[in-house]
């Protein structure tokens, strides 16, 4: 589904990842970990487009297409999805207005007749449900005024809204409390099929005690500079990152 | 003096019997003192403060032959619903529409709502409301100003409104400003309507006023809207204009408050060449509040320009005032927001913003605050902000599958929404949350989908 092949990229001239490999296959749920600074979050960007982050070296495959000659929006139709690490608010925009106008974009792009109103708000309900979220809050301007935990399950509850195939969590467990986690993490959960992938971007290991990862890779000054599988994480949490920077 | 200020003076002049013929002495010798007025300053010189950043002279220079029309154009025959019919949806108000300044033929000379509402022609109200036309005409809106001199030494018509004390008309009175120029006339008419309405004691009044070419010919228009407030009454006006791209317009509202009286204009500029308004606001007694919002979207090389002053000539009296704009291409616009505490005003609160969302480089704004304090005891703010849109919110919205366009014109659509939410008439907030939106995407023509749909 995805391979990424010497990734060099740089923020404003400072290189910060330093050729960075990694393949994902459809099914799988990958867990990124690393200390501050590592590269783990302009990683996220690069996948999702982010123009401020510059692409200096190597490729992006994703299903066989050059993720990087793709816009944000296309990469999103073709089913990539990124839950921020620090969702924006937008004063004005409700979320179902958002999420309509999100997934009539996509079936456009699909050559789907767009959504009508009461089978929209039917998956409205329908995924309202797999993160817990109310009706109040998808009634609200988009994360205006939520509180770090809404604003991160609101990011799940868009994610199951648009069915991505490839999702990037970014530090969505930072700030969560563990109910709060416990329900993005069972809202992830509900969604993993064999045909889509999850990249679990992470500080601690807390998270993956909710979803299991089947590998776990090390970031560290913008390479992968370790993988194994979920016991690795146990190690991390225990020994710290110091130990594998030599 | 140019030599349209002197063909203008000269008009005067020469149909001196014609202009005054409804007149009471009291108004004859108003309109002479403005003449007077206009003949010694002019109009207004590319140097003067209030105009330096709006060049009107430059328009008027190279407009070719303007003249004022002494009598109305010849569709006002035709009654007005042949022309056009209001399009706002479900929006049932009481509208009426002056074609060039001039009270349509086919009405009778005045209405009569809800039993005691006057509605009508203000020409005829100089023959038939004399008291009431010497008590306030002219008196709101300074003839100091040269446009408003102008438009004071040469009206012909208008509306005329009283709402007696305790009125509450369900429906909101609709005023809609027509400007018909005939095609390819050599001669520009300079068309100038003038509205007065009176609004009694504890009456709750909603006005609607429109601007709007019928043909796509270049026009200039100088309007006069003066509004009396009485005691306790609470009063919304919303002006809606979309003009054509040649049109050339200064509009003027002037609203005297007495005490305990609640004002809300909102003055939302969809489409127009030149468009000046100004607003000049009286806080004539105690607890009198006013709140003044609008909102302008302009693109191409429109001009807009909103000068606002607020006179806080009575203790304990608030202003509220929140200007946006979204100016693109090479589109300018100009703020000034003038607020005047009295000397003896004490205990004002006055709040006053202007934000502008610029989409281009090339696109531009002026905003000058200007606060005058003469009293201690006043709680008085000002701000204003320049910004682009938004990167970290086009990206959000981008990974998401809205693709960059829509995802501009969202967060346009957001950015208008918090003063178009300051309209409470449901269907008027709707009607306007659509143009708005439709002008956002290039898609309102000044004629197509305005408020009205003329008849091709």
């Amino acid at each position: 589904m995805l391979e990424i092949n010497n990734l060099h990229a740089s923020i404003n001239g400072n290189e910060i990842l330093k050729g960075l490999n990694l393949t994902v296959k459809a099914g799988e749920v990958h867990a990124i970990m690393g200390p501050n600074g590592s590269g783990k979050s302009t990683l996220a960007s690069v996948l999702a487009g982010r123009e401020i982050v510059e692409v200096n070296e190597g490729t992006v495959l994703y299903n066989k297409m050059d993720l990087l000659e793709m816009n944000p929006e296309k990469r999103a139709w073709e089913g990539i999805f990124l839950a921020f690490q620090y969702p924006v608010e937008i004063p004005g925009v409700s979320i179902s207005n958002f999420m309509r106008t999100a997934i009539n974009e996509k079936r456009k792009y699909i050559n789907l007749e767009p959504l009508s109103a009461a089978d929209f708000i039917k998956l409205m309900n329908e995924k309202k449900k797999v993160v817990d979220i109310t009706t109040q809050l998808t009634n609200r301007s988009v994360n205006e005024g939520f509180s770090g935990g809404e604003k991160k399950r609101n990011e799940i509850f868009q994610m199951a809204m648009l069915e991505p195939k490839l999702a990037i969590l970014d530090e969505t467990d930072s700030g969560l409390d563990i109910d709060a986690l416990r329900v993005v993490a069972n809202g992830v959960n509900l969604l993993k099929n064999p045909e889509n992938s999850f990249i679990v971007i992470t500080h601690y290991q807390r998270l993956l005690d909710f979803i299991v990862p089947d590998f776990v890779h090390v970031l560290y000054q913008g390479k992968i500079v370790k993988s194994g599988t979920k016991e690795l994480a146990l190690e991390l949490e225990e020994k710290g990152y110091d130990w594998l920077k030599n | 003096m140019s030599n349209l200020e002197q063909v203008l003076v000269n008009d005067f002049k020469q149909n001196f019997e014609h202009i005054t013929k409804n007149d009471s002495e009291d108004l004859t010798s108003l309109r002479m003192k403005a003449i007077d007025n206009f003949e010694k300053t002019g109009f207004p010189k590319h140097y003067d403060e209030l105009w330096r950043f709006s060049n009107i002279t430059e328009i008027l220079q190279n407009s070719g032959r303007i003249i004022h029309p002494f009598t109305p154009p010849e569709d006002i025959n035709t009654p007005v619903k042949e022309i056009f019919s209001c399009d706002v949806n479900e929006l049932d108000t009481f509208d009426l529409a002056t074609i060039n300044g001039w009270y349509p033929f086919s009405l009778p000379q005045f209405q009569r709502l809800n039993g005691n509402i006057i509605i009508g022609s203000l020409s005829q109200a100089f023959i038939l409301y004399p008291e009431l036309i010497n008590e306030h005409f002219g008196k709101y809106s300074a003839i100091d100003n040269s446009f408003n001199a102008l438009n004071t030494a040469f009206t012909n018509d208008g509306i005329f409104a009283v709402f007696p004390e305790n009125s509450s008309p369900e429906k909101p009175l609709q005023i809609v400003s027509l400007v018909s120029q005939p095609e390819n006339s050599m001669l520009q008419q300079f068309v100038q309507p003038r509205n007065l309405i009176i609004i009694g004691k504890n009456s709750k009044v909603n006005l609607v006023l429109c601007d709007h070419n019928l043909s796509p010919e270049a026009s200039f228009s100088n309007i006069v809207t003066e509004v009396f407030i009485d005691e306790n009454a609470e009063v919304r006006i919303t002006r809606l204009q979309n003009q054509n791209n040649k049109s050339t317009m200064v509009s003027d509202l002037s609203v005297y408050q007495k005490a305990n009286s609640k004002l809300i204009t909102n003055t939302i500029t969809l489409n127009g060449g030149f468009t000046r308004n100004n607003q000049h606001i009286v806080l004539a007694g105690e607890k009198a509040e006013t709140s003044v919002f609008g909102l302008y979207l302009m693109d191409r090389q429109q001009h807009v320009d909103n000068t606002t002053f607020i006179d806080h000539a009575f203790p304990d009296t608030s202003s509220n005032e929140l200007f946006k704009g979204i100016l693109d291409e090479q589109a300018s616009g100009v703020f000034r927001g003038r607020i005047l505490v009295r000397k003896n005003a004490q205990k004002i609160t006055s709040y006053q913003k202007n934000n502008a969302l610029l989409l281009t480089d090339e696109a531009r704004i002026n905003t000058m605050p200007q606060l005058e304090i003469y009293a201690d005891d006043v709680k008085c703010s000002h701000g204003a902000t320049v910004g682009y849109l938004g990167a970290d919110e086009l990206f959000y919205l981008r990974s998401r599958g809205i693709c960059e366009r829509e995802a501009r014109i969202m967060l346009m659509n957001s950015y208008a929404k918090e003063i178009i939410d300051k309209i409470t008439i449901p269907s008027l907030n709707d009607r306007i949350t659509y143009l708005v939106s439709k002008r956002l995407r290039g898609e309102l023509s000044h004629c197509a989908t305005c408020v009205l749909k003329c008849r091709e």
